[in-house]
């Protein structure tokens, strides 16, 4: 049930009709949220349901048992068996192919040919989100950061809680279950925010989707011009953060409707000024749950920092996918990172890292462009061998063919999809709540908005991170 | 329960306070959704009352399925097809050579382009339905199978309208249906059908694709060549405006049954129009560039057909075979100069028509290479001239099934 589609706005109206006017007390919308966001789930495969229980139930009883532990032993063992058991859930839904494909190649390199097969298993929507979320509620409770929550209701509701039940942002136990425990009454002023949001992110999302076809150009067929190239690497940039970014907006926006905080998750990435500022800004709710719960619990900047930072980003790749393309893309940010914070180390390039000069931001902000850009190809590509062809093919190194007639005009389009896609993020962030305060263009700008997306939007296409 | 009467006003307060803003927020999403549809909605109108045509024809051969289906005292013919249909059968012409021969019919011409058998078997459903109705049959019904409609390539282009023509052709109930099967697809369609005025947000974001012109070569000659055929079409077009009216070939009009209009009242100089507009159409490179369109989004020349659309087109024989006392299955002229078939491409061909005879006990008759037609017939790589091509064809038609409708009795209803 894709948030674009006519299936989920008529989910939606039910659901908000129900929650808002009919069901009044807090048990019985905590019972709305759970069936709801069940509902929600199921559109996609209703048999993994009871995988998201199954998870949620093992966490809430741990967590109990890790808060009436007095041993650290003890407490240890049972954090371990909620770090197994949702690894371990990840690790045979979304990675045991992975992990037999590889083996099988290695073996291979050796002269062995092992005849085991893939298990080709069915790779739950939204696993690594309620996986990551599941487990940051047992961590926080063994760091004594928050008490454990007393009804299983309560925990199921906030580990599936549609808005961001299957593409993020990932929400932290102590972010949702502390408003669980409130229902927290929706105001106008949230809900216009909302409208704004759902707004902004579904017109981002309808521009992501017109992208497809560049993108598809310069990644899955033969090598095509230089302009062509780079218009289908741009285009993945917009394609993803428009995908994405448009997803998370929505998210947030729907449960401002209902009266839920959902962080921030995107905050401009491509203006980043270094790759450190690029994951500060990209994903946030996931570069910072890595941070806080595996390169600070490895040692963070105190011991083995540049070991750390490269082990987190691996990960982090690992986190998207289970493909090597993307645990190369994850290494490639662990190096740009390890990089910049050398090389903010020089005492050369001082006056580089200090200067305010628009000029000089501006040429970070750029070269740091390009290389998330160079990430992309690694990301996007469909193997390693396509994404070296490809990085050949943008910087002319290899003879190639000439553009068509329409490619200006297409790299054009994309260029200023990506600019324009930015463009709105920045104005709402900036002057956001000046625009709310304005009915008078607030409401225009959402029903024009609206208007576009109803004109123009492809509703059959799935969000990009749904996979992950 | 409150502590004090404070906290009890304050919790009142924040109720009320909650409860406008869920109201507020109930009213602004259908104002802003009632804005979205009416502006949507209107502006289409306008344009549809402008003359802008997506589905004119395919929704005008549905709305006159009444007229159709009305009990008459000649035969009734129906020619069923592609746009090889459309362009190159003209009832009039057919009839009144019909006539000549002493048959009274009245044939239609239900050909439609950018279709698939996929959504064709969806209105033979519809026609059916119609004449069941009425309890109707048609003497003769020719259904047209076009080879590269049934192929892989056709299958994988033009999804984007896909939903668009499955929501307009289908039934509610069978909408209802598939809305209960996957409710996901059948809002979609559900929406399409009765909010967006049958035009679905794919067709709209992918209509540059539907533009053959921005997918043509840009040789100086080629280019050329293109601006004087569609210069040559506009002055045609213009001075048929001026002679008879606005004359659309996209929309289905029942006075014409589906045809294009009488010819012989064409003055001298459009005549003359016409003919040049032709033969500036079948300059070798436009010829090639639509052949070669052709081979891109339909595979004409190879053939790798798609089973499921060829069981689509078996299914389009038995529901007009269910109405009618005579079915037959044809493959129209074929343009020879350009659409030339290898050994492989005409063995799948001559397989696959095997494949349809028999699982629809419905014989074939094969105009491809008919000795009467030949490649100055065309204006394109596939179509039959408006000038000429559509009257040879018809008149072809004519001589070809004379005896079967005489021998048809004049009574044929169910």
């Amino acid at each position: 049930m894709l948030f674009n589609t006519p299936i989920f706005f008529l989910f939606f109206a039910i659901f908000f009709v129900l929650y808002s006017f009919v069901l009044l007390r807090r048990w019985p919308r905590l019972l709305l949220i759970v069936v709801g966001s069940f509902v929600f789930y199921a559109g996609w495969n209703y048999r993994f349901i009871p995988l998201l229980v199954f998870s949620a139930v093992v966490d809430y009883f741990l967590a109990i048992a890790l808060h009436d532990a007095t041993q650290k032993k003890k407490k240890k063992l049972l954090l371990a068996a909620s770090i197994v058991t949702n690894l371990g859930i990840l690790a045979v839904f979304k990675y045991a192919d992975f992990a037999i494909e590889s083996v099988v190649s290695l073996l291979g390199v050796f002269g062995y040919e092992p005849s085991w097969t893939v298990l080709a298993l069915v790779l739950p929507v939204g696993i690594s989100f309620y996986t990551f979320q599941s487990m940051s509620y047992t961590i926080d409770v063994y760091r004594g950061e928050m008490e454990p929550r007393k009804g299983l209701l309560q925990f199921t509701a906030a580990l599936s809680f549609f808005p961001q039940l299957v593409a993020g942002p990932i929400l932290r136990a102590k972010q949702i279950l502390p408003q669980l425990e409130v229902m927290p009454s929706p105001t106008w002023l949230g809900a216009k925010h909302g409208f704004l949001l759902i707004s902004v992110g579904l017109l981002k999302k309808t521009l992501a989707d017109l992208m497809p076809g560049v993108v598809s150009t310069t990644f899955d067929g033969p090598a095509v011009s230089l302009l062509e190239t780079w218009t289908g690497v741009l285009g993945f940039a917009a394609q993803i953060y428009g995908d994405f970014s448009g997803y998370t907006d929505m998210a947030i926006g729907i449960g401002l409707l209902l009266g839920f905080q959902i962080p921030l998750n995107f905050r401009l990435p491509y203006l980043a000024s270094s790759p450190i500022d690029f994951w500060r800004r990209w994903h946030i709710s996931l570069s910072t749950w890595l941070r806080d719960y595996l390169y600070i619990s490895l040692g963070g900047n105190r011991t083995h920092h540049y070991r750390n930072i490269m082990f987190t980003m691996l990960l982090g790749g690992l986190w998207h996918g289970a493909a090597w393309t993307f645990v190369v893309w994850g290494a490639f940010h662990g190096c740009i990172i390890i990089a910049t914070h050398a090389l903010n180390k020089l005492d050369q390039l001082r006056h580089i890292r200090h200067s305010k000069h628009w000029f000089v931001h501006a040429g970070k902000c750029l070269f740091t462009f390009y290389l998330v850009l160079l990430g992309w190809v690694l990301f996007r590509a469909q193997d390693l061998s396509s994404a070296f062809a490809i990085f050949a093919n943008m910087h002319g190194t290899t003879p190639l063919p000439q553009a068509p007639p329409l490619a200006t005009l297409f790299f054009g389009l994309t260029l200023f999809a990506l600019f324009f896609m930015h463009g709105i993020d920045w104005m709402v962030l900036r002057y956001g709540s000046r625009i709310e305060a304005r009915k008078w263009i607030l409401w225009p700008m959402i029903t024009t908005i609206q208007f576009f997306c109803f004109m123009v939007g492809t509703p059959s296409d799935a969000f990009i991170y749904f996979q992950f | 329960m409150p502590n004090t009467a404070s906290d009890s006003a304050y919790q009142t307060t924040q109720h009320n306070n909650s409860r406008r803003s869920q109201i507020k927020t109930v009213l602004a999403a259908m104002i802003v959704f009632g804005l979205v549809l009416g502006v949507y909605n209107g502006i289409l109108q306008l344009l549809f009352s402008l003359g802008a045509d997506l589905n004119g024809r395919m929704l005008g051969e549905m709305r006159y399925l009444p007229e159709l289906a009305r009990p008459t005292a000649e035969k009734k013919v129906m020619v069923f097809g592609s746009s090889m249909v459309q362009a190159g059968f003209e009832p009039n012409t057919f009839d009144q050579a019909m006539l000549e021969r002493e048959v009274k019919v009245t044939s239609f011409n239900y050909g439609i382009g950018n279709l698939n058998p996929a959504y064709q078997e969806l209105m033979t459903r519809r026609i059916k339905e119609a004449m069941q109705s009425t309890q109707q049959k048609f003497a003769l019904s020719l259904v047209e199978f076009t080879p590269f409609q049934a192929t892989k390539t056709r299958a994988s282009f033009g999804k984007f309208t896909a939903d668009q023509n499955v929501a307009l052709l289908s039934s509610f109930l069978e909408l209802a249906d598939l809305t209960l099967q996957d409710p996901t697809r059948g809002l979609r369609l559900l929406n399409i059908r009765y909010l967006r005025s049958g035009i679905s947000a794919e067709l709209i974001t992918t209509i540059p694709q539907l533009i053959p012109e921005l997918d043509e070569p840009d040789s100086l000659e080629f280019i050329q060549a293109r601006q004087r055929a569609n210069k040559a079409r506009s002055d045609y077009n213009l001075l048929l405006e001026e002679n008879h009216g606005k004359q659309s070939s996209a929309q289905w009009q029942i006075l014409l049954r589906g045809g294009r209009m009488d010819k012989s009242a064409h003055s001298a100089e459009l005549h003359e129009k016409m003919q040049a507009y032709v033969s500036a159409y079948q300059h070798p490179l436009i010829m090639q560039s639509d052949l070669d369109r052709r081979v891109r989004t339909a595979d004409i020349l190879e053939m790798n057909f798609h089973p499921p659309l060829v069981d689509a087109f078996i299914n389009m024989v038995l529901n007009l075979k269910a109405v009618s006392a005579l079915t037959e299955v044809i493959l129209l002229p074929r343009n020879t100069d350009w659409v030339v078939y290898s050994l492989d491409s005409e063995k799948r061909l001559r397989e696959t028509l095997e494949y349809i005879r028999t699982s629809t006990g419905v014989p074939i008759r094969d105009f491809q290479t008919h000795k009467n037609i030949n490649p100055s017939h065309f204006i394109d790589s596939t179509h039959l001239s408006t000038d000429r091509g559509i009257d040879v064809f018809s008149k072809l038609l004519a001589t070809t099934y004379e005896d079967l409708l005489k021998a048809t009795p004049d009574d044929v209803d169910q």
